[in-house]
């Protein structure tokens, strides 16, 4: 059956139309605005000065390494966590269907309401100070310390049963006799992961480990309650750029420079991606 | 009859009608909302007598909030204001202050009129806001009938931004020096700059300081700290507000401000710097410090709602503190003129401007207003000294100045490994 040109088209329209209407007409006009030709705040005309005084201004430049680096380790941190975790759920152990609604608990928890409990947990003088004193005990500063420390583990609480999910789909879709199947040629337990399920989960932890770290770039509620009070990351720059400042032109260049480091992560996942379907025969897409 | 005689007759005859000159526009020849009312022939004396029938007949007021703890205030003042005034209701909204502004300057970009006719909103975003031409231009620091003893100042200027009376400063706050006297018996408080430095040094991480770019009164100490330590040729700019921003920067980056960050740079290695004025009073709850910079009025709420301890009292450092408020502004696109102007003089007047001070520790900008009246033991224990207040509370320097010397403190203090 062929279907003529127009109707792929009308049949193509309210998916397209819904991405362009809502995703692309936005940041196109995000875009604009950082270039002093938006609709939101002053018309200046064409002008490159957001970009440049966000890449001049020192502590622009530190604010975006501090929001790659909140993004980056509690998503390595996470996967740390949720890889084990999501191949510890694929055997069966007592207590396992309890388990598999508990550990999910964070993911309908609010990211504000995450931060305050790690500062009610974590902040000096808080919950775990108070027990751990009459044992003669202390712990770090981890609430506006200089690591990040409280933010890290806000983030990573927030991300590890989303990631657990998604790679567990991963490797449950898995054929268990490939893995049989090495067992009785002699493989351990071990090497059949590293050599088997790891490689054929990739596809879901890099899915996974992309959505965390996105996800974290552009995270405003945890630094501000926890983070150091410098550096600051690029979100809050930007929300005091416009609400504060009304300066639109730098607070959607932030904006902008943000969404492009989401997108080089996501070409790079689809380098990834591709270079594994290439490696598996097309087995693993 | 003698000449005295005359002259007081005149007086007189002066002061009862002084109050019933017309309203001029501020900053233009004509008022920038849209009204069937003639607000050039509106004056004090008539001011109810027109206001109160077109407000009954618009019957609403949309009023917008963006204080985080007076909703139970405002309920109470609401309430009251409608028994006062039947047939007008007030609307109420808790707003973000930020976004509100910016909802306001949207509608107005977009030719809508504005969601709100009366709107409390944060002072920082005053200079946004008026920029942005949704204040109306109505001279609120002399048009009420029941706030004729406004602090100038206070009724101009809005965070260091001259505003020249769009803005009627209803809530007026004052950063100071919070300490707990479990520790810190009173007496024994450190009092000024010399006296933090050297009580942080040998307490040290037991004074908590406002991040002076996040919280009000982490600026605020930033502003003392300048008014304190900058020679007398850098202080004569610091109330000049006909200061630009390139010359606000100027005078930052000038070594008008290099005492003030030689101060930090010793303080900074020895004390907490917090992340706005709920993180410095929450290292108080957990017992953590002992010092800190604080908001008065936050710490009267926290304690009135048992969220600090009790032993927790504010004072003024020696030097004098900047303190600084809260206006309510009318927007320029509203359509309830009336009942907003109505509902304004009344957060103005003298039975409001008592009872918040007893309720929320908010001061007030009325000069004659009788505050003994508000003062009972309860509340004085929670207020810094009103000895203090009278004679240390200073307004606060030109923003620019604030921010651009926020700046070079961010650069220089907060970058500095």
């Amino acid at each position: 059956m062929t279907i003529s040109r127009a109707t792929l088209l009308l049949l193509l329209l309210p998916g397209v139309g819904y991405l362009v209407l809502f995703f692309g007409l936005p940041l196109a006009l995000a875009l604009l605005t950082s270039l002093g030709m938006g609709t939101i705040g002053t018309n200046q005309g064409f002008t490159l000065s957001h970009y440049a005084e966000l890449f001049s201004n020192s502590v622009y430049r530190d604010g975006i390494s501090y929001s790659l680096y909140i993004s980056v380790v509690p998503t390595l941190v996470s996967l740390a966590v949720a890889l084990p975790l999501a191949v510890t759920l694929q055997a069966a152990f007592p207590g396992k269907k309890l388990f598999l609604t508990l550990y999910k608990a964070p993911l309908v928890v609010p990211g504000i309401v995450a931060a305050f409990i790690v500062m009610i947990l974590f902040d000096r003088g808080g919950e775990m100070s108070r027990i751990l004193k009459p044992l003669g005990l202390s712990l770090p500063k981890l609430v506006r310390d200089d690591w990040s420390l409280g933010v890290i583990i806000a983030l990573a609480w927030k991300s590890i049963p989303f990631m657990t999910l998604i790679i567990g789909g991963a490797l449950a879709s898995i054929p268990t006799d490939l893995a049989l199947a090495a067992r009785t040629l002699g493989a351990s337990r071990l090497t059949v992961f590293w050599q088997i399920e790891l490689p054929l989960a990739l596809p879901g932890i890099t899915a996974a480990v992309l959505l965390v770290f996105v996800g974290s770039t552009g995270a405003f509620a945890v630094p501000s309650l926890l983070g150091p009070i410098y550096p600051k990351p690029l979100s809050i720059w930007m929300y005091e750029a416009a609400y504060q400042k009304n300066d639109w032109g730098l607070a959607t260049a932030m904006g902008i420079v943000l969404s492009a480091i989401a997108c080089a992560v996501l070409l790079v996942y689809y380098r990834l991606t591709s270079g594994l379907h290439h490696a598996t025969g097309g087995e693993v897409r | 009859m003698t000449l005295r005689a005359l002259l007081l007759a005149a007086s007189l005859i002066c002061a009862a009608n002084a109050p019933a000159f017309a309203f001029d526009p501020v900053g233009a020849p004509d008022f920038n909302i849209k009204t069937s009312i003639d607000l050039k022939a509106l004056t004090t004396a008539t001011f109810y007598d027109v206001l109160t029938p077109l407000a009954v007949k618009d019957g609403t007021v949309v009023f917008y909030d963006f204080g985080e703890s007076e909703k139970d205030l405002f309920a109470e003042i609401i309430h009251r204001f409608e028994a006062k005034y039947p047939g007008v209701t007030i609307d109420y909204h808790q707003v973000d202050g930020d976004q509100a502004v910016q909802q306001l300057i949207a509608a107005k970009q977009a030719g809508q009129p504005s969601p709100v006719d009366l709107f409390w909103m944060p002072n920082g975003s005053v200079r946004v806001a008026n920029e942005a031409g949704v204040i109306a231009n109505l001279p609120l620091n002399t048009m009420l009938p029941s706030a004729p003893d406004l602090n100038q100042n206070a009724a101009t200027v809005s965070r260091g931004y001259v505003h020249n009376g769009v803005v009627a400063p209803f809530h007026r706050n004052q950063t100071a020096i919070a300490f707990d006297t479990r520790v810190v018996p009173e007496g024994t408080e450190p009092k000024s700059f010399p006296e933090l430095l050297a009580y942080a040094k040998a307490n040290p991480m037991k004074v908590a300081i406002t991040d002076p770019t996040k919280g009000g009164s982490g600026s605020g100490f930033l502003e003392t700290a300048i008014l304190a330590m900058a020679t007398k040729d850098c202080q004569a700019r610091l109330y000049d507000y006909t200061l630009t921003e390139d010359e606000a920067k100027a005078w930052a980056a000038s070594p008008c401000l290099d005492p003030v960050l030689a101060y930090f740079k010793e303080l900074k290695p020895v004390v907490e710097f917090t992340n706005g004025n709920s993180d410095t009073l929450n290292l108080f709850t957990n017992g953590e410090i002992n010092v800190g910079t604080v908001w008065e009025d936050m710490v009267f709420d926290f304690i009135g709602r048992g969220l600090i301890p009790t032993t927790i009292k504010a004072r003024l450092m020696t030097e004098g503190e900047v303190g600084d408020g809260d206006g309510a502004m009318i927007p320029s696109g509203a359509v309830h003129l009336a009942g907003a102007l109505l509902f304004m003089d009344y957060l103005m007047s003298d039975e409001i401007q008592l009872y918040k001070l007893s309720v929320n520790g908010s001061r007030s900008a009325r000069t004659k207003l009788d505050i003994a009246k508000a003062l009972g033991p309860d509340v004085v224990s929670r207020l810094v000294p009103q000895g203090q207040y009278d004679t240390l509370a200073r307004p606060r320097i030109v923003g620019t100045v604030t921010n651009a010397a926020a700046a070079r403190f961010v650069t220089e203090i907060l970058q500095a490994k």
